[in-house]
């Protein structure tokens, strides 16, 4: 079966004044549709710039992308815009939720964009927020917040769902709760999930585990059997 | 340090605190400017009276005596007195322009200020003329001139060219809204130079008091000494020349208050919301200090001393150049106007005094904005502030809310948020749609004038002046030849309780010369009985229809007692008018001083009786000029305008998308196009710049209201904004607040997504 992503030599580099850094160095790496991914490594070992590529935030230094068979490193800023738009469903770390619109109106912010989005509303019930529904976010706890930013992210009912560090400002108990929803996401519903964290515990609860480290891929391994993730000891 | 990390605070925000600095420029620069310019105006006034010892007091009577003139001197207070001979002669040459002779007993008050020539000697034959006059009848020192005065022809050498304080403001009467020198002016002569053709009866008694007299005293005392030997009495406060001047101070002082407010009250807000902002920014920093040791009153110090810099330095700059460019700018405009013999800028104290008003809004501004940061414990400021509330608005229990979709509520809810920032948008636009509107306004409301008076009152193409000795048959002849409407017209004194006021009698024959408008500006007729009165004489007499008022004609002794049946509107020439019926009913005969018609009247010059002739062209001709001397101060208006708005903003535009720019990114990542985010905070700007302007045309209105009101006892003037410049002030707005939205929203393609989701710093 032809992958859903393949990163070809991808490398990323920035350069500030004189100093370049190479945030991403030769990278390949495939990913199958409905596969619940953890991108692993230490701070700096440039997971995030991978996830950002792969979500069209930023352009690739040489290498191409191919999603679905569509090379996006060769997409100018509009097609980008619209790659983002219809495929990609973001989780941020700070959950960036937009403070002046209610938990419903920034589900449901999304739903304008795209063609064919979800219900917002059984959404954010699926991920145990309908009791909120008219809440800001400045009511919220972080983890509340995140579910939120979740629902946000799944109701254009995306291609993949990509997570930068999803539980890195939460406590552990909550951060279970959020990881167990993502790959409930993608065991239940078919999501194409990708996890960025510094957290290698989580490694026995994902389809496939990237390892990286100075930009560069270190370890791929294919989980045949992964456990839940309230299964994994923290 | 602290000092250091201020100005490269400063640095970093510098297109804000570049804003703040100009504002407290403009601000300062126009106060002391137009404080440079009034004081400068007025010191150049008083030393000019009392230089050429311009008198307190005027008499005006048939004959002044030798024995009047000792009587008065001996009332205690007066310090000196002096009699003259005053009239009107008629130039021969051209279009027969009018000229005021004055023959004067000494030359010890009220002294011409020679400009040209051999200053006034009394025993030398010859003619010293106004200056203006012979400028704009190319009359030069040497030449000689010709001019008929009761009957006869005199021919006078120009000895000199002169200016006087008498007529500093140098119109003919109060009807004449603006200085003509080439329809009027004035000369002196000795009495040598006259007396074998004319009697010449001493008209006029000066009187000139010690400093600190008591004038009220002084005033009963000549009313009990020459009871009836005197006609008139005028004052520095009826005195046309005196008085318009003292108008022009004060409306410039009047004036010169009022823009600067606007000025401190932007950089005030602008100074508020970048500190806010900027506090925000740099929590950690001032958990940082607070941890290492530094005091709370310290810290606020810092921030406050922000406010402090600028102010002072922009109230320094404007105080250095407000004076430099403001004045002469003014006294380009003044000059056409007012008569003095030099022009310069006056700083008073004042002026620094509202340099410390600059650093107070500044400082004050800076203060509110830092002092809620402060109160948090260190550990508190160096955690991440949490995010800004979202508030649930009425609105959204209403079923309307949800069809606004997603743009429209964003948008309210970020105005709600950010109040301070949208009110100082508004109050921006509002006052850039003010000036705007008082720039372009009071062109029209002065053309308009024009058009009320000349097309809507005054039907008459020609106004035919007759001598005040002009004979009946002469009149038959021009009656017959002209078929026109015959007016008297003269100066009276009216007198309501204890209010007291100089102004004009018309009486009008039968004809349709002359229109009238009720305050509405409805067209009436003159009413068969009583007097109708003019809307600003009822104004400040305070009388109202049905009311009874007394009055008396300048130089008689009888006062009337008439009952007020109407009112109209007098855009010039404050006073009443009646129908010639009514004023013989009072016992009183009609003497016709002029004569209007509508059809070409400018041949009635060379007809016996006929002092001189005035086309409507003439008298509008006026109203161009001052038109034309406006157009300086337009320019400025409008310059400030720009300058207000754009510089407020485009600081606003940049605060606001700083203040996003999280929100914005994320947009970005979510799928948004450029396009659309952009679309979506110039709804915003619309919104705003939109009630910014419904909020600034009142006040534009208002403000020409207050410049015009400002103008003048005499004058009536309605704010009248034509549709045209409605609509061109309003698309200025627009413009400008578009097309500095458009260069702010340029940045919404170049947010950088990554950095700027990047973990809270």
């Amino acid at each position: 079966m032809e992958p859903l992503i393949r990163f070809q030599n991808v490398t990323k580099e920035y350069v500030t004044g004189e100093y370049r850094l190479r945030a991403a160095d030769n990278i390949n790496f495939e990913i199958h549709k409905g596969e619940f991914t953890v991108i692993l490594g230490p701070s700096g070992a440039g997971k995030s710039t991978v996830l950002n590529l792969l979500g069209g935030m930023d352009r690739v230094t040489s290498g191409s992308i191919l999603i679905n068979g569509h090379d996006i490193s060769e997409y100018d800023e509009t097609r980008l815009t619209e790659y983002r738009r219809d495929h990609v469903g973001f989780v941020f770390q700070f959950y960036n939720l937009i403070p002046t619109l209610t938990v419903y109106e920034n589900v449901a912010l999304t739903g304008e964009l795209v063609k064919n989005p979800l219900d917002a509303k059984e959404i954010l019930a699926s991920v145990g927020m309908g009791q909120h529904m008219s809440k800001f976010p400045a009511q919220l706890s972080g983890g509340e917040q995140q579910r939120v930013s979740i629902a946000r992210a799944i109701c254009k009912n995306p291609t993949l769902l990509l997570c930068d560090e999803p539980t890195g400002a939460l406590d552990s108990e909550t951060g279970v709760v959020i990881l167990s929803l993502l790959q409930r996401m993608s065991r239940q519903q078919g999501h194409t999930v990708i996890i960025v964290t510094h957290n290698s515990a989580l490694a026995p609860a994902a389809d496939r585990v990237i390892w990286m480290r100075s930009g560069k891929i270190v370890d791929e391994v294919r989980n045949p059997s992964p456990v839940g993730v309230e299964e994994v000891n923290w | 340090m602290l000092f250091k990390k201020m100005l490269r605070d400063m640095r970093q925000n510098l297109s804000q605190f570049i804003a703040i600095f100009l504002m407290s420029v403009l601000g300062v620069a126009v106060f002391a400017g137009i404080n440079a310019e009034w004081n400068g105006m007025k010191y150049e006034r008083d030393r000019y009276y009392e230089e050429n010892r311009l008198p307190d007091l005027w008499l005006m009577g048939e004959d002044f005596s030798e024995a009047d003139l000792t009587k008065v001197f001996e009332i205690s207070g007066v310090e000196a007195t002096s009699r003259r001979f005053i009239a009107d002669a008629v130039m021969t040459s051209g279009k027969k322009p009018v000229l005021r002779i004055h023959i004067v007993e000494n030359n010890e008050i009220s002294k011409p200020h020679p400009v040209a020539g051999q200053p006034l000697d009394l025993s030398k034959d010859g003619i010293w003329l106004d200056c203006f006059f012979a400028e704009a009848h190319g009359i030069g020192v040497g030449d000689v001139i010709q001019a008929e005065i009761g009957g006869i022809t005199v021919e006078k050498k120009v000895l000199g060219l002169i200016m006087h304080p008498e007529y500093i403001y140098c119109a003919r009467d109060e009807s004449q809204l603006f200085p003509q020198p080439e329809n009027f002016g004035f000369a002196f002569m000795p009495r040598k130079a006259l007396h074998h053709a004319l009697p010449l009866p001493y008209n006029q008694l000066l009187i000139r008091l010690d400093s600190g007299a008591d004038e009220k005293k002084v005033r009963t005392e000549l009313e009990n000494l020459l009871e009836g030997d005197y006609s008139l009495l005028l004052t520095h406060e009826t005195h046309i020349s005196t008085s318009m001047m003292d108008m022009e101070i004060r409306q410039n002082k009047a004036m010169g208050n009022v823009f600067p407010i606007v000025f401190f009250i932007i950089a005030a807000l602008a100074m508020l919301t970048t500190m806010v902002r900027m506090t925000g920014n740099q929590r950690i920093q001032i958990g940082t200090l607070k941890a290492m040791g530094f005091s709370r009153r310290k810290i606020l110090f810092h921030y406050v001393s922000y406010g402090v810099w600028i102010g002072l330095a922009g109230g320094l700059l404007g105080l250095l150049i407000g004076p430099l460019i403001v004045p002469p700018i003014l006294f380009e405009m003044q000059r056409t106007i007012y008569y003095l013999p030099a022009w310069y800028a006056v700083l008073t104290p004042e002026a620094f005094t509202v340099v410390t008003i600059a650093v107070l809004c500044c400082g004050a501004s800076s203060y509110f904005a830092c002092r809620r940061e402060l109160k948090d414990v260190p550990a508190a400021c160096m955690r991440p502030k949490p995010p800004g509330t979202g508030r649930h608005t009425r609105l959204e229990k209403r079923a309307v809310w949800y069809k606004l979709g997603f743009s429209a509520q964003w948008n309210i809810r970020d105005i709600l948020r950010s109040r301070v920032r949208s009110a100082m948008a508004v109050t921006g636009v509002a006052g850039c749609m003010t000036l705007l509107l008082c720039a372009l306004g009071i062109q029209d409301t002065i053309n308009g004038l024009g058009t009320w008076m000349y097309q809507d009152l005054h039907i008459y193409e020609y106004k035919i002046n007759l001598k005040e000795d002009i004979q009946s048959d002469e009149i038959y002849a021009l009656e017959q030849r002209y078929s026109g409407q015959l007016i008297q017209e003269s100066a009276v004194e009216f007198r309501k309780d204890a209010k007291e006021k100089a102004g004009f009698l018309t009486v009008a024959e039968p004809g349709d010369q002359l229109r009238f408008q009720d305050p509405d500006q409805n067209p009436i007729d003159l009413p068969d009985s009583g007097v109708a009165m003019s809307y600003k004489m009822a104004e400040l007499l305070d009388i109202k229809v049905g009311e009874e008022f007394k009055w008396r004609m300048s130089g008689d002794t009888k006062w009337y007692e008439s009952r007020v049946t109407a009112i109209y509107r007098s855009p010039a020439g404050q006073g009443i008018t009646m129908t010639k019926d009514t004023f013989e009913a009072l016992s009183e005969t009609m003497e016709p001083s002029a004569m209007l018609i509508s059809g070409n009247g400018s041949d009635a010059v060379e007809m016996p009786g006929v002092k001189d002739v005035k086309s409507k062209e003439e008298m509008r001709a006026g109203l161009e000029k001052t038109l034309d001397s406006m157009q300086m101060l337009v320019g400025i208006l409008i310059l400030a305008a720009v300058i207000l708005g754009s510089v407020v903003l485009y600081n606003l535009g940049a605060l606001s998308f700083t203040e996003r720019i999280r929100e914005l990114a994320t947009m970005r990542v979510l799928g948004f196009f450029p396009k659309q985010i952009r679309s979506l905070l110039s709804k915003q700007n619309i919104w705003l710049t939109v009630a910014g302007i419904l909020i600034g045309i009142p006040c534009g209105y208002a403000l020409i209201t207050y410049m015009v009101s400002t103008l003048s006892d005499s004058i009536d003037m309605m704010a009248k904004v034509g549709s045209g410049t409605l609509i061109l002030c309003i698309t200025g707005t627009l413009v400008l607040s578009m097309s500095v939205s458009l260069m702010m929203s340029r940045r919404v393609g170049s947010i950088d997504m990554v950095s700027s989701l990047k973990a809270v710093e």
